[in-house]
């Protein structure tokens, strides 16, 4: 039908547009969600964030891609919405009202946990790639740095030479960290006391994949999001730094 | 203006995103906190006494406004998340990527405590 062919034509052309429309009715949706079903017990955001994935997954295998929603032609714009770009301007932006003496207080540890938050992920990675099997110290490392974040994986796979399978699964071991640490934050974060901005930094040195991180704490307590991103924005660049070189040289020395 | 306020998010982020770089090239990595020098920067910025005093409250909006719509950037990001790679890469990436999460997650109490005692 004609009417159809000029909405379709429409919306492709205006994606970012149209985006803010579908974001908006995914919102609006979840808080009567949250008001009939969960009696205002979960937040909005939690439940908007529900739906994404769900969304996301059906897109995923309806196309067979890897970018959920934004592979399918009519709602490309949300790629545009949700992607790096915005996302990282919109994160800075987020800083604003952020205390610098709480920065200050929890500056020392921040640097602290970020290397235990690398070293950690990486050794956990290296554990499971042994139990499950794998005997090239080169896939070891990747999968373990893979751990760490779905980027640092296949950077250190890359310069170091494991195999495309390697690499694959490292991809997917940080995109497993990324969902659950959106799930696991909100989850457990009153359990684990992250209720201040020094422990939201830690948090953001230790889990670190900046995406799960964010979304996580937006979930749990909004306030804390500006603190507990500014750790984890350092996190790859520090994964990819010492994943593919001191971490793999001690791996491969101890293996 | 408004604006305005869009236009200084744009400074510190493209100045924060310059040293991530930069760090990056230095270190042969890619980017290094880039945002988070930004983030920085925006609070060292809005932190001043000009800031407080000269500065116009539209402007102020302009930044408020991009913090705002930052919700529906993330439910947008999750809409394009690779649900479905996270179950294709089986049981090691799903207890690689999954402990990983969930051993530092429980770590982050004991380290926090620390941090208290910083001050």
């Amino acid at each position: 039908m004609w009417l159809i062919d000029i909405f379709k034509e429409l919306v492709t052309k205006n994606g970012l547009v149209w985006s803010f429309l579908i974001v908006g009715l995914i919102y609006y949706i979840s808080t009567y969600v949250n008001k009939y079903i969960f009696r205002e017990k979960s937040n909005t955001f939690t439940i908007a964030m529900i739906i994404a994935m769900i969304i996301s997954a059906i897109a995923g295998l309806y196309t067979g891609k890897s970018k959920g929603l934004a592979d399918v032609k009519l709602f490309a714009g949300v790629g545009l919405l949700g992607g790096a770009m915005l996302r990282d301007y919109a994160i800075v932006a987020t800083a604003y009202g952020a205390k610098i003496e709480e920065i200050k207080k929890g500056g020392l540890m921040a640097v602290i946990s970020l290397l235990i938050g690398v070293v950690g992920s990486y050794i956990i990675g290296v554990i499971i790639a042994i139990l499950f099997g794998i005997t090239d110290v080169k896939d070891i490392a990747t999968i373990g740095a893979g751990a760490c974040t779905f980027i640092v994986g296949p950077v250190t796979g890359e310069s170091i030479g494991a195999s495309s399978e390697a690499i694959a699964l490292s991809v997917a071991a940080g995109v497993v960290k990324a969902v659950l640490a959106m799930i696991l934050i909100p989850l457990l974060g009153n359990a684990l006391k992250i209720n201040n901005p020094q422990s939201a930094m830690v948090l953001g040195g230790l889990i670190g994949t900046t995406s799960g991180t964010v979304a996580g704490l937006t979930a749990l307590n909004p306030a804390l999001v500006p603190y507990g991103a500014m750790t984890a924005t350092f996190y790859t660049g520090l994964g990819c730094l010492l994943a593919p070189s001191v971490l793999f040289l001690i791996t491969r020395a101890i293996l | 203006m408004e604006i305005y306020g869009l236009a200084i998010l744009t400074g510190v982020f493209l100045l924060g995103e310059i040293i991530g770089y930069s760090l990056g090239k230095l270190l042969n990595v890619g980017d290094v906190g880039g945002v988070g020098f930004a983030m920085l920067f925006l609070v060292l910025l809005t932190n001043t006494r000009y800031w407080n005093d000269k500065v116009s409250e539209k402007t102020k909006t302009g930044v408020k406004f991009v913090g705002a719509i930052y919700v529906p950037i993330i439910v947008a990001m999750v809409l394009q998340s690779n649900i479905i790679g996270a179950f294709r890469g089986g049981l090691v990436a799903f207890l690689a990527g999954g402990l990983a999460v969930f051993v530092l997650l429980l770590l982050t109490p004991f380290l926090s405590r620390f941090a208290k005692i910083e001050k």
